[in-house]
């Protein structure tokens, strides 16, 4: 269902526009908690599931990689890709530097193309929204106009009390931009396909 | 004197060893690998075997032959051999020249 929500997002943003950027919002409020909830236990039923040898676990680490490619790509390459990646761990040399190469290359492979680099900010800015918008931007928000005094790692309350509201503000249209950003390029993230 | 091999910025360095490998005789992925780190010294990473690949296949310095199971084997193209010439040659000439002012440095006290 999550790996859906993209998809949802797009098709909503292209029938109301920009009128559909707070009702998402508020969904991520108000769901949040049953979300992390459907998290967790997804992720230890997984972990309960899987196969613990050895091979099996290279593969996983196969797939993984080569998941961080362009769709376009891994359809070209994936196979031989994948074949190369296995004779590398198999001799020893899988290490730290192999992931964090394919990880730079992989990179590099969105950035090839102006689709790619529009889904690949897709990619970025779905991943990071969350954090001015609603860590850095609505929460601390809410903590101000409640009259609350914890700071915990929300910046603005850290600051000054005159720069308090426009850093706020400024989280907060930060984020709203993110979010149009990637809603905005996950056609052109499928496009990449 | 920038050749079709040096505008492949970052990439330049293990195109070129791919290309002198590939002037031996067609080589998969990993055949490539060990091969490049006999005669260069180098283990080059799959991620940027493959960067370097992609470019040279999409600028036709080299070409796809029959897969052999899943692994693909590549081959050098006359415009690959005439690129990788070209290149070499340069690279001879500053290797000769930077060895020649070298000496003679060295030879003046």
């Amino acid at each position: 269902m999550s790996a859906d929500l993209p998809t949802i997002y797009s098709k909503a943003f292209e029938r109301w526009g920009w009128k559909c950027v707070p009702v998402i919002v508020a969904c991520w409020i108000v769901l949040w908690p049953a979300g992390v909830v459907w998290l967790a236990v997804s992720l230890v039923a997984l972990y309960r599931a899987r196969d613990r040898s050895e091979q099996a676990q290279a593969e996983r680490r196969i797939a993984r990689m080569l998941s961080w490619y362009p769709p376009h790509w891994r359809a070209r390459y994936g196979e031989e890709f994948s074949e190369v990646l296995r004779e590398t761990i198999r001799s020893g040399q899988g290490g730290r530097r192999l992931t964090l190469n394919v990880a730079r290359e992989s990179n590099a492979a969105w950035w090839q193309s102006a689709t790619g680099r529009r889904g690949l900010r897709a990619v970025w800015c779905w991943s990071l929204c969350w954090l001015p918008l609603v860590t850095q931007g609505l929460v601390p928000l809410i903590i101000k106009l409640s009259g609350g005094t914890a700071r915990s790692w929300f910046l603005a309350l850290y600051l000054p009390a005159g720069l308090q509201w426009p850093v706020i503000a400024f989280m907060l249209i930060a984020g709203l931009v993110m979010l149009a950003v990637a809603v905005r390029g996950t056609p052109a993230l499928r496009q990449a396909g | 004197m920038t050749s079709s091999i040096d505008v492949l910025g970052r990439y330049a360095g293990p195109a070129t060893w791919i290309l002198s490998s590939l002037a031996e005789g067609p080589k998969h992925g990993y055949a490539l690998i060990n091969d490049i780190e006999q005669f260069a010294g180098v283990r080059l990473q799959p991620g940027t075997l493959y960067g370097a690949l992609t470019r040279l296949l999409e600028g036709g310095l080299i070409e796809p032959m029959d897969s052999e199971g899943r692994r693909q084997p590549y081959r050098l193209t006359a415009d690959g051999a005439a690129a990788l010439q070209a290149h070499l040659s340069v690279q001879r000439q500053i290797a000769d020249l930077g060895l020649r002012r070298l000496s003679a440095g060295l030879a003046t006290p």
